[in-house]
């Protein structure tokens, strides 16, 4: 059939092009706001102004052994903007409207560059900070492509002389740490532009898994332990294999503090079935080499081994920092390496500086307004965080108290469950992957204290922020009307009653096992970190976008599509606590699962299939 | 609140039947008595979800007792106030794993008021009654764990509840004494134990059979 249009259509239509071409410009430049100077002065070290915050906790007189030399190094020293009152409002606005489907702004991620135009330091103020931390002696190491900071490194003297404090080393728990003795200063010119300044200390985040190394195999004790395949059948993974959705073309970094031996990572890949796919590994620039440490490096293997293991095709990005993983964290963030981010370190909310936390909110904002999805731990000690730090303590005694980054709004809190694998969820031999999970296995709150007697505090974190006021997606049946942010999110499983396999530092000799037939088995909220991670890998595959903060499509999906999620109704992360401490009622501390969220296991557990179908048809742009 | 105002209601009308009115007075009688009796149903109800393992359990062969108090009115109507205790037991897994066991021994004491109307038939003197119920609720859990101490049961969510009901019964005389065999059903307003999986719940229905003896004029 043939058309034929008249001069009018023909005008029409060039009129509606033309409209079209410079629309999407105009959208973009009116977005676009050129951030004003605010370093309006010289920056002088004549007057100063005290930056608040920065005394860590842990810093204490009694653990103080003295000033270190002055030529004492400290690396990747980090100097955090922050925005004006107006940019901060402006932040949290968009990053609703990033998330809102209904919003014409929906999943417009910002470029680094894009975030800097609207919530950075102007090019000017960043060259004469950058200048002027020069003059100080300082290597300026990375200057953040969002221009929120700039990273420098110097020694004591330089740091004591620019920044009017001391340096002195403590010994903590055994550990030699160094950290400012007095609240750091800047000049008066930056009082109002400098948020915070982090790694002043090297006080580090604790990864959060438990190990051990099972003097047993399964055949003989009938224990079972899990595989990628046993996780694909238990999470409803496969069926979402079958639709190619692998995680081909999406990317993860892995937060890290320590080098790995890339060989571990291959056999487990090989063992499990796994198309070979090895991590890229990422030093921070300016960052020390961290060499091998022994926890860190369980960790780091576990969390490259298992987000890969969920999404098998996925790039997975590894970020090691001598200077510890929320160095990392903020590298990856700061070059946008990846739209999923697993961090499976945390501390308690009360052993961070005020200037730590505000760091950590400010760039994990800058994540969500990137697309960047963060998925974090929510802590291995139940309600009793800070207790958790203290190894071998039998007794919380501390209070209720969570685990940050996991309370971060900005960041999803994966808590712990327990497979109940009593009944016929296992298959009696293993199949060609290792795996014999047959189905779904019901799960209980997490918390082998009290189940399976382990030594310690060992439960599934969770509680209310103490720092962090309630989101306001964060609503749905059984969440607690108690004006804070609770964690955690969503719980996968946890307990070493049916704990994960890893290979780590050439423990997989034979098989899975070690020269000495023991299996290398890791539990705790570590492990949900990037298994969710992988999940959202899927997710982004599905999708073909990034997803950014997921927090809000977790609870609409929880209420509109309940079969997305298992909910966890059994069990609670109680553990026992001193009578007369703080939340210690009867002898516990914590809270039972019930149906809905609840603050043991959050929204449950995920069907992946389900999941990732709901998905689209619930938040899909309107 | 609610609960209050019946007591109060109740407690005014038997003054006035009972003093205020001479005449009605006169014609009154007072009965003291014991009540026992067992539940018809169970105190608690357990749901089936082919989703959830169920871990709980609890026992069924209970009974209820205590006190009670009857004023005959003229008109064959009367009203009776008693004071009855029923002892609850269950037991759960609150891990599912039998490794953890809980066990929650719960008292409730239940106070019904109730206002009889007796049909003039000779040696049954069959009655009916409608009233009100007000209980209390109290419990232990015991844990297998010895890190565990004793606590408030977790599934106890209220510790009060009203509940209405009716009874029918006959009255058998034998000089001063009074053999009063009776069923009764309470509904109650809500549930005083509610479990965090949903599965164990306390039961909204009461049916006893209730034996009375009453000694009185």
């Amino acid at each position: 059939m043939k058309f034929t249009t008249t001069p009018f259509q023909k005008w029409f239509a060039l009129v509606v092009f033309i409209g079209l071409s410079i629309e999407a410009p105009l959208r973009l430049t009116s977005a676009q706001v050129n951030v004003a100077d605010r370093v309006t002065r010289a920056i002088e070290e004549r007057s100063t102004s005290v930056l608040r915050g920065h005394l860590h906790p842990l810093a204490t007189a009694a653990a103080d052994r003295g000033r270190v030399g002055p030529g004492f190094h400290l690396d990747r020293i980090t100097m955090i903007f922050k925005p004006t009152g107006a940019q901060q409002a402006s932040l949290a606005a968009l990053l609703d409207e990033l998330h809102n489907p209904s919003s014409r702004e929906y999943q417009h991620w910002l470029t680094p560059a894009e975030f800097a135009d609207r919530f950075g330091m102007s090019r000017a103020d960043m060259d004469k900070i950058v200048g002027w931390l020069r003059a100080q002696g300082f290597a300026i190491e990375d200057v953040a492509p969002s221009r929120m900071w700039v990273t420098f490194g110097g020694n004591a003297r330089q740091v004591e002389s620019a920044f009017r404090t001391e340096i002195h080393q403590y010994v903590v728990n055994g550990m030699s740490r160094y950290a400012n003795a007095t609240e750091p200063a800047v000049p008066d010119a930056l009082a109002d532009v400098v948020l915070g300044l982090q790694s002043l200390h090297n006080f580090r985040i604790k990864p959060r898994f438990h190990s051990r190394q099972a003097k047993f195999t399964s055949n003989i004790t009938g224990n079972h332990f899990l595989v990628p395949d046993d996780l694909a059948t238990i999470y409803d993974i496969k069926k979402a294999y079958s639709t190619g959705t692998d995680g081909t073309g999406q990317s993860i970094a892995v937060m890290g503090q320590t080098d790995i031996l890339l060989s571990d990572i291959e056999t487990f890949r090989a063992l499990s079935g796994l198309p070979a796919n090895d991590p890229s590994v990422t030093l921070v620039p300016g960052s020390d080499d961290p060499g091998i440490s022994n926890d860190d490096l369980t960790e780091a293997d576990l969390d490259l081994e298992w987000a890969g293991a969920v999404a098998p095709n996925a790039q997975i990005i590894y970020v090691n920092s001598n200077n510890g993983a929320f160095d990392s964290l903020l590298y990856a963030i700061g070059q946008n390496l990846a739209p999923i981010v697993s961090i499976s370190y945390g501390d308690c909310e009360s052993h961070f500086t005020s200037a730590d936390l505000n760091i950590l909110r400010m760039v994990t904002q800058q994540a969500n307004a990137q697309g960047i999805t963060i998925a974090a731990p929510a802590g291995d000690a139940g309600a009793a965080d800070c207790d958790g730090s203290f190894d071998g303590r039998q007794i919380a005694r501390l209070g209720p108290s969570v685990d940050v980054p996991a309370s971060l709004p900005y960041v999803t809190g994966i808590g712990g469950s327990t497979l109940y694998d009593v009944g016929n969820y296992w298959g009696s031999t293993n199949n060609g992957n290792s795996g014999s999970a047959v189905s779904y296995i019901p799960e209980v709150a997490w918390n082998d204290t009290l189940v399976f007697g382990e030594t310690g505090l060992v439960a599934g974190g969770g509680g209310k922020s103490s720092i962090f006021p309630k989101p306001s997606w964060q609503v749905g049946r059984g969440v607690p009307q108690d004006n804070a942010r609770d964690v955690p999110d969503v719980s996968l499983a946890a307990s070493m009653h049916v704990g994960y396999l890893i290979c780590s530092a050439g423990s997989c000799v034979n098989g899975f096992r070690a020269s000495d037939d023991s299996l290398t088995v890791i539990g705790g909220t570590s492990v949900g970190a990037p298994v969710f991670a992988g999940i959202i890998a899927l997710l982004d595959q599905k999708l073909n976008s990034a997803q950014g903060n997921v927090n809000p499509g977790l609870y609409v999906i929880a209420s509109a599509v309940p079969n997305g999620f298992h909910d966890i109704v059994n069990g609670a992360n109680w553990l026992p606590c001193q009578s007369g401490s703080p939340g210690c009622s009867h002898g516990v501390i914590g809270y039972t699962a019930t149906r809905g969220y609840d603050l043991a296991t959050g929204l449950g557990s995920i069907d992946v299939f389900n999941f990732l179908s709901a998905w689209p048809s619930i938040l899909t742009p309107r | 609140m609610i609960s209050k105002r019946i007591f109060l209601f109740v407690s005014a009308f038997i003054f006035f039947a009972a003093t205020v009115n001479p005449s009605l007075a006169e014609e009154s009688t007072v009965l003291f008595g014991a009540k026992g009796g067992v539940p018809i149903v169970d105190p608690f109800v357990l749901t089936n979800d082919s989703a959830i393992a169920n871990n709980y359990t609890f026992e069924t062969k209970r009974f209820l007792g205590g006190p009670f108090f009857q004023l005959n009115l003229p008109f064959h109507i009367g009203f009776e106030a008693d004071a009855l205790y029923r002892r609850l037991h269950y037991e759960s897994n609150p891990f599912l794993f039998n490794t953890l066991h809980a066990s929650t021994d719960a008292s409730s004491w239940e106070f019904p008021l109730m206002v009889r109307r007796a049909l003039p038939i000779p040696y049954l003197h069959p009655y009916g009654g409608i009233g009100v119920s007000l209980a209390h609720v109290n419990g232990k859990t015991d844990f297998s764990n010895a890190v565990l101490q004793s606590t408030e049961p977790v599934e106890l969510a209220k510790t009060w509840n009203t509940g209405g009901l009716v009874a029918v019964g006959i009255d058998l005389r034998h000089g001063r004494f009074h053999y009063q065999p009776e069923i009764r059903y309470t509904r109650w307003a809500t549930q005083t134990f509610v479990s965090g999986n949903g599965l164990f719940n306390s039961n909204l229905n009461s049916i006893d059979f209730l034996i009375g003896v009453a000694f009185g004029k």
